[in-house]
């Protein structure tokens, strides 16, 4: 599963609009991530590189 | 909680949807502030406001537009001003939050029921109507309606519980990171950076917003670099013109840049702005369809529930009616967006030499790409083999 360093991120829901399994959900005050397939899609659009 | 329409999302498109709905209207949103955070450059074209039929607050202009500078890789400099265009109407920088507020407190007035720090979980189709699932702050609420209009944006959750695919590849989507500064030098003027080494796939932009500040941000498409966003604007900021700016907001988001959902309509759903992907792929500008989607879909929503008619048949109508307005435009962008992206940074700086000398009657994202396509007829052949 990938993790979202909380420090880093910007919430700006842009790993939401891109994962292809709908897997994140991105709130006012956090990232959710269920039944992630590491497909590496959200890391890769990350503007801030939050993601790992 | 009981109501005929139900709109998520209330960014511009389900604002205008919210004041053009003129039955029982309930409007989620889940920020507790109505338009923050930011996630714009917040640049519009001067007819928005005649457009829509609301008359602009002050509040909501930070700046009118004198010019628009496009610059090439090599430093190329077009910059399209008073002397070059005839019709010298630039538009504005918008205060997206005043902007996005002030739209929500219309709706509110005219009716709407606005519920901010509201997050949407789910939707689903009841016998002749739709049932949404959102959190209220820590509460579970339900809410029963007839016509569920779907405005939540590029990461649309409302659309997808009804079995529209929304998801976008990285291609086709922009990966955006935004600094508003302040103490820099600036004219009244928008300046463009295109070209791999600012940006790969979109541009670089400084949009004015006062006397000495500016949204400076960048556009990328993730899948043409290793680089982030944010390393392409840090780079940026290097330069002696920028040197003395200081920092006063960050913002990030993600921007469709393809052509829009192919269908945005359904047995008791409309999907609007973002959420339907209703951007120009070129500019990345938003706010103009996403306004003009959202008043159609408000309109047809009230004649649905006056005819008790919520089928995808009836609201079929929604769709042709913005495709109408905007769609064959935004399809052409689409394709014209196909060919730019591919052009190296060489081939933008001879693009950029040849418009040395162009005048255009007006400023618009087709004006500038019929200038381009004349000037350029091999990029036109290229374009047409797509068209047809």
């Amino acid at each position: 599963m990938v993790k979202i360093n909380k420090d880093v991120c910007m919430l700006c829901g842009g790993c939401a609009s891109v994962c292809p399994f709908n897997c994140i959900t991105v709130t006012e005050r956090e990232v959710i991530i269920e039944n992630c397939k590491e497909c590496g899609t959200c890391e890769k659009f990350c503007p801030v590189g939050a993601i790992e | 909680m009981k109501t005929d329409v139900i709109i998520v999302g209330a960014g511009p498109a389900g604002s205008m949807a919210a004041i053009n709905s003129k039955c029982d209207t309930i409007l989620i949103d889940q920020r507790a502030e109505i338009g923050v955070p930011k996630q714009c450059a917040e640049g519009v074209s001067e007819s928005l406001f005649e457009k829509i039929g609301i008359k602009p607050k002050k509040e909501w202009i930070s700046k009118e537009i004198k010019a628009t500078s496009l610059i090439s890789p090599s430093g190329i400099e077009i910059k399209l001003d008073d002397k070059r265009v005839k019709r010298a109407k630039f538009g504005f920088v918008l205060n997206r939050k005043n902007f996005d507020k002030g739209l929500a407190e219309i709706a509110a007035n005219t009716g709407a029921e606005l519920m901010p720090k509201t997050r949407f979980i789910r939707a689903e189709k009841t016998k002749n109507g739709v049932k949404i699932y959102a959190k209220r702050f820590n509460k579970k609420i339900e809410i029963v309606g007839k016509i569920l209009i779907a405005c939540d944006g590029v990461q649309s959750r409302a659309a997808k519980s009804f079995g529209l695919n929304t998801t976008l590849p990285l291609r086709y989507i922009e990966s955006c990171y935004q600094y508003e500064m302040t103490n820099i030098e600036i004219e009244p003027a928008v300046e463009l950076y295109f070209g791999r080494v600012y940006a790969p796939g979109g541009y670089l932009w400084i949009f004015p917003k006062g006397e000495n500040s500016a949204n400076v941000g960048v556009g990328i498409v993730p899948s043409l670099t290793e680089k982030r966003a944010e390393d392409y604007l840090d780079d940026f900021l290097k330069r002696e013109r920028l040197k003395g700016g200081k920092i006063v907001e960050i913002n990030a988001g993600a921007v469709p840049v393809s052509t829009p959902l192919e269908k945005t309509y359904a047995d008791n759903l409309m999907v609007c702005g973002d959420a339907a992907r209703m951007v120009n792929p070129l500019t990345g500008g938003g706010i103009h369809t996403a306004c003009i989607s959202g008043s159609i879909a408000g309109r047809i929503a009230t004649g649905a529930i006056e005819k008790e008619d919520y089928s995808e048949k009836f609201l079929s109508e929604y769709q042709k009616l913005w495709r109408n307005e905007f769609g064959r435009e935004l399809e052409y962008y689409g394709k014209a967006q196909e060919v730019l992206i591919k052009l190296t940074d060489a081939e933008l700086d001879k693009i950029a030499e040849s418009l040395l000398e162009i005048k255009l009657e007006s400023i618009s994202t087709m004006e500038v790409l019929k200038a381009i396509l004349k000037m350029n007829p091999k990029l036109l052949w290229k374009l047409k083999s797509l068209v047809v």
